[in-house]
């Protein structure tokens, strides 16, 4: 157990969650909240040392002054008219797969107002303390006291009294997954009027047009398969929207040239960026999936080239264990239809994100509108695979971590 | 296979030239008989690798992972001709390697680790104090690491007396009548080092006992591992041990239960050594191309024993470096290596923190 905000021993918090539960509510999109955020997000900005840690840059970038006047104005808009009001204290679980998540969940629900708890992992990571570094400094200053003093952030070994704890001051209770950890918490009961957000285990998929990959320039290529590298490499391919698997739309002979094409660009990139970086924990932790997967009868071949180049898994139909046991680690299942509508019936609710190159619009609504399942939450361009969003597996944060006020007078 | 499997002979007897073709040999025709008798090995041998039949390079023996057999029940014999099944060691929430046994196997194991241990111990059956608790060999039909290497060596001895009682506390009184019962007598000692080090040195150590074991030699292996946290050199594990607790002979081993036959026994220049009927290569960690001597990589290890599961050409998570081949200066012939350590360990997966 450690206590990183207010700096204070784990006897202390149940005074801390009942000074926090007493404390008024924000308003939504306070210039002070907003100020403190802006803070945040220069502090990262005009740091050069901070370059090396794009997902930190990306965090920043998106809590960046002109996106915050943007969400405000998306806020306003949608509540015209309407009574809104924060839910007040919210305890956040972050995930321990993207570091930078809980900081998301943690904003947003500020920017709204609400006070709150936040379990970060217990697992070492950098990132982590480098953040966790910057904010609770930022708390510190004087004119952030009515923030600082409506902010907990801690770290516990899973500990169901601990969790109870935790629980019984919140309002809110947001999981960021994964199953088991939901599985977990939900044993623990929330106040009755709370309510409570999860996240749980997804798989997400990239979808590629042959056609549209064949007529590309090389210049084109380069950029798709740089944006492509970025969607899957970024965190070690563990995101839920990490693309793992890949849907090759068109006939066989073009999906044929264009996976050649598409593997030898992308092969390239690999070798400029990982070179350095690859663990060799890692490529055995490959190995050991990819003799897993060997062993299934729906997986036609595996690509066996050594190294930290991507490795390929051909595969007839995708089914549910080869999905539960993929971990990452640059690996791809591959399939092939022949159009975007047989493509459909793989899909299901534990499905988040499509990738896509080489569709219009109204053919991927199309997809969705006959989705037989529940499944899929965003589609985005290839390149914008981990670009967060306030809208998240079908979730708009923004309208969960507040409540409506309706005044009939 | 027959040469390599004269169990009378000395096991470090045959050099390079004399031991290549029947290893290589003997090999193929395990990764022939593990193809056509298990269903999961013959799939990965199609998927993963081009099968070249023809190559008379033991780097061409396809190879597995050791992290595989904690993910799949893999075997080669039908589920009624398993006798003995060998888990590796790890708590119930971790996975564990599970290693199925038939009687063919589990003899040709017996009879090599006694033909491996000759050399150390002679032919006759020392007095024996094993270095742990009787607990640990409790199941007879499954064993984890600690009970299969206990039972597997204490064949090898007579009288035996375990040193820890159920708390892990050193038997001072037992262990007293013991050595007097035995007091001209050369003694083997055998445990695992971690074991051996936590709670056999660090008690005599922090209750200031001084004990000599006289005429002793000390068996011990399952790995500098668990010491990664404390960082206890083997020389200062040798060093402390003869002089603290009096034992003349320290002597080494490597080995996993994934593959049984590999045990690679420490020569008295503090090499391990390959015998006749296993064989190792060290590759690169990432490219996984065979590397020279002297070079450190990762630690892939050949038996002949595993006939009823593919566990004959395993690549592991040790990192170790070859030194040479029969020309170590102790006089056996075979290969002789370093082990360095484990590779660092893995990432978390997934999303969550939950316990593991």
């Amino acid at each position: 157990m450690k206590v990183f905000h207010p700096e204070s021993n784990e006897s202390d918090l149940p005074q801390i969650f009942l000074e926090i539960q007493e404390n008024s509510l924000l308003s939504p999109f306070s210039a002070l909240i907003k100020d403190f955020i802006q803070d945040f997000s220069q502090t990262i900005l005009t740091n050069k040392a901070m370059r090396s840690y794009p997902d930190l840059i990306s965090l920043a970038y998106w809590f960046r002054k002109s996106n915050i006047t943007q969400l405000s104005s998306e806020f306003d808009d949608r509540n015209k008219g309407r009574t809104i009001l924060p839910r007040g204290v919210i305890l956040h679980f972050a995930p321990s797969n993207i570091t930078t998540l809980f900081v998301y969940s943690w904003f947003i629900s500020l920017l709204m107002g609400n006070s709150n708890i936040i379990r970060v992992s217990s697992k070492a990571n950098i990132t982590q303390d480098i953040l966790l570094d910057i904010i609770i400094n930022l708390l510190r200053k004087d004119e952030y006291l009515p923030i600082r003093k409506r902010q907990c952030i801690l770290t516990y070994n899973y500990d169901s009294e601990i969790t109870k704890l935790l629980s019984s001051y919140c309002d809110t209770r947001v999981i960021w997954g994964g199953d088991n950890t939901i599985k977990e918490i939900r044993k623990i009961e929330v106040p009755p009027h709370a309510t409570e957000m999860v996240f749980s285990d997804k798989f997400s998929y990239s979808i590629l047009s042959a056609p549209a990959i064949i007529e590309l320039e090389k210049e084109k290529l380069i950029q798709l398969v740089e944006n492509f590298y970025n969607d899957a490499y970024w965190f070690n391919q563990r995101g839920c929207s990490s693309p793992k698997a890949i849907v090759w739309i068109g006939s066989k002979d073009e999906v044929s040239q264009a996976q050649s094409v598409f593997w030898r660009a992308l092969n390239k990139t690999v070798i400029k960026n990982e070179k350095h970086s690859v663990s060799p924990i890692s490529i055995m932790q490959q190995f050991s999936a990819l003799c897993f997967y060997a062993t299934k009868n729906n997986v036609i071949s595996v690509t066996n080239e050594y190294g930290f180049l991507p490795k390929r898994v051909a595969i007839s139909n995708l089914t549910e264990d080869l999905k539960e046991n993929h971990i990452g680690e640059g690996i791809f299942l591959e399939l092939t239809f022949s159009s975007l509508e047989e493509a459909n019936n793989l899909f299901h609710y534990k499905d988040q994100t499509l990738t896509v190159f080489g569709f219009e619009k109204d053919e991927l609504s199309l997809i969705i509108k006959k989705l037989n399942k529940r499944g899929i939450d965003r589609i985005v361009p290839i390149g914008q695979a981990l670009s967060f969003t306030y809208v998240w597996d079908g979730v708009n944060l923004m309208d969960n971590f507040t409540r409506e006020i309706f005044i009939g007078v | 296979m027959n040469t390599l499997f004269d169990l009378n002979s000395f096991p470090y007897s045959l050099n390079r030239v004399e031991k290549q073709k029947s290893m290589v040999d003997g090999l193929k025709k395990l990764t022939t008989h593990h193809k056509d008798n298990c269903h999961e090995y013959s799939s990965i041998i199609t998927k993963i690798y081009n099968f070249d039949l023809e190559s008379e390079k033991i780097e061409d023996i396809p190879f597995l992972p050791v992290s595989l057999f904690k993910q799949m029940e893999l075997k080669s014999v039908n589920d009624n001709a398993v006798i003995k099944t060998l888990l590796s060691s790890g708590t119930s929430s971790q996975l564990r390697s599970k290693i199925y046994l038939d009687s063919y196997t589990s003899s040709l194991q017996q009879k090599t680790l006694f033909n491996n241990i000759q050399p150390i111990v002679g032919s006759n059956r020392l007095p024996m104090i094993i270095i742990d608790n009787k607990n640990a060999v409790k199941d007879r039909a499954t064993f984890n690491a600690r009970g299969a290497g206990i039972l597997g060596f204490s064949i090898f001895g007579r009288d035996h007396f375990y040193l820890l009682d159920d708390q892990m506390q050193v038997d001072w009184d037992g262990l007293s009548v013991f050595l007097e019962k035995h007091k001209n007598e050369k003694i083997l000692l055998f445990g695992f080092t971690y074991v051996i080090w936590k709670y056999l040195y660090q008690e005599s150590n922090n209750k200031n006992m001084k004990i000599d074991f006289g005429d002793s030699i000390l068996i011990h292996g399952g790995g500098w591992k668990n010491f990664l946290a404390e960082e206890v050199k083997k020389s200062t594990f040798n060093i402390t041990l003869k002089d603290k607790l009096g034992i003349v002979k320290i002597v080494n081993y490597y080995g996993m239960i994934e593959q049984v036959g590999s045990i690679f026994f420490e020569c008295e220049k503090g090499y391990f050594h390959t015998p006749n009927y296993a064989d190792l290569l060290i590759r690169d960690p990432i490219t996984f191309e065979v590397l020279p001597n002297r070079v450190k990589g990762i630690i892939q290890v050949f038996s002949l024993l595993p006939y009823s599961y593919p566990g004959h050409s395993l690549i592991t998570e040790d990192l170790g470096e070859i030194i040479g081949e029969d020309d170590c200066q102790c006089g056996n012939k075979g290969k002789y290596f370093n082990v360095i350590g484990r590779l660092p360990s893995a990432e978390i997966r997934g999303c969550s923190d939950t316990q593991r």
